[in-house]
């Protein structure tokens, strides 16, 4: 028996990698930074110069918003918002048919009430430009097998809704479409390979979030509305 | 350390040999701890979210996160603070200052290491070379290749580091850049399959460089419905990997989910969030010991 064991101990032994050596008790937690936690004032002193510029600029109040505006799929007031603006701006100087933004582009949420500056970075806190894709009509049929399994995306002057594997849309038959979008999602981002079918394209010059802050600065109150654009059945 | 090791193996062996009581063993054993802390995705997240914020109200916050570190490494004798990537992107001192401020709060913490993510690319690889040359802490990438641009040289595939009784290697791993960031961005970065690389470097820390702790830093991401690479294949496909520090998919885990590898090892995944709303902290216990050891590992291939 006792040499039964040592060889069976002796097996085990050798037949361990070296780290089987070693044994860990590992045990993990995550901790909430909340105002619990007095500030380190040696960190403070090295962002307050840099919070100070900013500040001047972020706290500017640019509109005022009757509702609190959240990203939702298929669809939400954001989303539709987002989507209209961009429509907008890109069709005052270009023929433009739709437009598409991406649902994980919109970064952050709006307030009820005053919207600032900080408000609208925090949204789109990332430099896109506005451009205008022209596809032709046959690679259509990409971005609707795109958008039908999507869940939603920020769309405006266009219709879709989904029912079972079917998509039905309120696009005009054309020889080529074009389309509204960010220079991220031109280049192929969130997947959106279909943009390399690109037969022209056009640079507005105008950052997404510019566009948005131009917006803003325009209207006293945002107004915005669910109005079934992205379902399904 | 490695003498260390070699000492307790022959100690083991001859316990097996003559068939010593294992409670006389035990009286050697020496048990000393090491804490990671560990953040992501904090998105240039330096100042707390406002009091009339709908999720987060008065949460995260640079300088409180900065309080809770001291605190911690008052107590502990060895830590280690790492970071998964995506440092940058998401509040007004990004756009304004480009990172800048990020990294000097995070040299200011000590961070010691930090992988990349995809939006530390967001003002181009030239945009986060001139940042990471003022970094005190490591980059680390495994899977970028950065030699055709002005990143060359700015990172590590991996660093040993040395705490007591530990010897950590940790390496990083980026997601794939294709279809996720403008390629005017990234430029002539080149992605490579994570999986492999991280079998190779693992198995290379441990037993060639004799690390004890292997730790990945990732920007993968958690779990995906589809068979995109992700921590949890990693996990699964990589059993020298002891713990997994994620980012990308800002999953808020309270703590860290294990995975039993095809070795009937568990590997540890965490992952906070994002926005600095949390701190991770894990513990690490390492416990130098023969005969109880052995069954314990036989014990835990049923797990």
């Amino acid at each position: 028996m006792r040499l039964y064991i040592s060889v069976l101990l002796l097996t085990v032994l050798i037949g361990c990698k070296p780290n089987s050596t070693i044994q860990f008790d590992i045990k993990g937690h995550s901790i909430p930074i909340d105002q619990e936690l007095k500030p380190a004032l040696s960190v403070q002193d090295i962002y307050n110069p840099y919070k100070i510029g900013l500040d001047s600029i972020m706290n500017e109040v640019l509109c005022y918003s009757p509702y609190f505006l959240e990203k939702k799929k298929p669809e939400s007031r954001l989303n539709n918002w987002m989507a209209d603006v961009c429509y907008k701006h890109s069709s005052i100087n270009s023929e433009v048919d739709f437009c598409l933004l991406n649902y994980g582009g919109i970064r952050s949420t709006l307030p009820k009430g005053s919207i600032t500056t900080n408000d609208i970075f925090q949204l789109m806190p990332f430099e896109n430009e506005l451009v205008i894709i022209e596809i032709p009509r046959s690679s259509m049929s990409k971005v609707f097998d795109y958008l039908k399994i999507s869940g939603g995306h920020p769309i405006s002057n266009l219709e879709v809704v989904i029912k079972d594997e079917h998509i039905s849309h309120s696009l005009a038959q054309k020889k080529t479409i074009k389309i509204a979008t960010s220079d991220y999602l031109a280049n192929g981002g969130d997947k959106m390979f279909f943009f390399a079918d690109s037969i022209a394209m056009v640079k507005t010059g105008l950052k997404i979030r510019d566009v948005l802050l131009i917006e803003c600065r325009d209207i006293d109150t945002l107004i915005s509305t669910i109005d079934n654009r992205f379902t399904y059945e | 350390m490695s003498n260390r090791r070699k000492f307790i193996q022959q100690i083991a062996s001859l316990g097996a040999v003559s068939f010593l009581n294992p409670t006389e063993l035990l009286a050697g054993r020496e048990t000393e701890s090491l804490c990671i802390m560990h953040t992501n995705d904090v998105h240039s997240h330096i100042e707390p979210f406002p009091l009339n914020h709908k999720k987060y109200p008065g949460m995260g916050g640079v300088a409180r996160r900065a309080e809770l570190i001291n605190k911690i490494r008052t107590e502990v004798t060895h830590t280690l603070l790492l970071d998964a990537g995506d440092m940058f992107q998401g509040t007004p001192y990004f756009n304004y200052y480009g990172g800048e401020l990020e990294f000097k709060l995070m040299n200011a913490m000590k961070y010691d290491a930090a992988t990349i993510g995809n939006h530390d690319f967001d003002n181009g690889v030239d945009g986060l070379a001139k940042q990471a040359r003022i970094a005190n802490f490591k980059l680390l990438s495994a899977n970028y290749d950065f030699e055709e641009t002005s990143m060359k040289g700015l990172t590590k595939p991996y660093h040993i580091f040395k705490r007591g009784t530990f010897t950590i290697g940790v390496f990083g791993l980026g997601i794939e850049l294709k279809g996720l960031v403008d390629p005017k961005m990234y430029s002539e970065t080149k992605h490579k399959e994570p999986i492999e690389i991280a079998q190779k470097l693992s198995s290379y820390l441990r037993n060639t460089k004799g690390c004890n702790l292997i730790i990945c830093l990732s920007h993968l991401g958690l779990k995906y419905e589809s068979k995109q690479v992700s921590d949890t294949i990693l996990a699964e496909q990589c059993s020298e990997i002891d713990v997994i520090l994620g980012g990308h998919t800002h999953t808020f885990l309270d703590k860290p989910i294990e995975i039993c590898t095809s070795l009937g090892k568990t590997t540890y995944i965490s992952q906070v969030g994002w926005a600095g709303i949390k701190l991770g902290r894990i513990d690490v216990k390492l416990q130098n010991d023969t005969n109880s050891l052995v069954f314990k590992n036989q014990s835990e291939n049923i797990c």
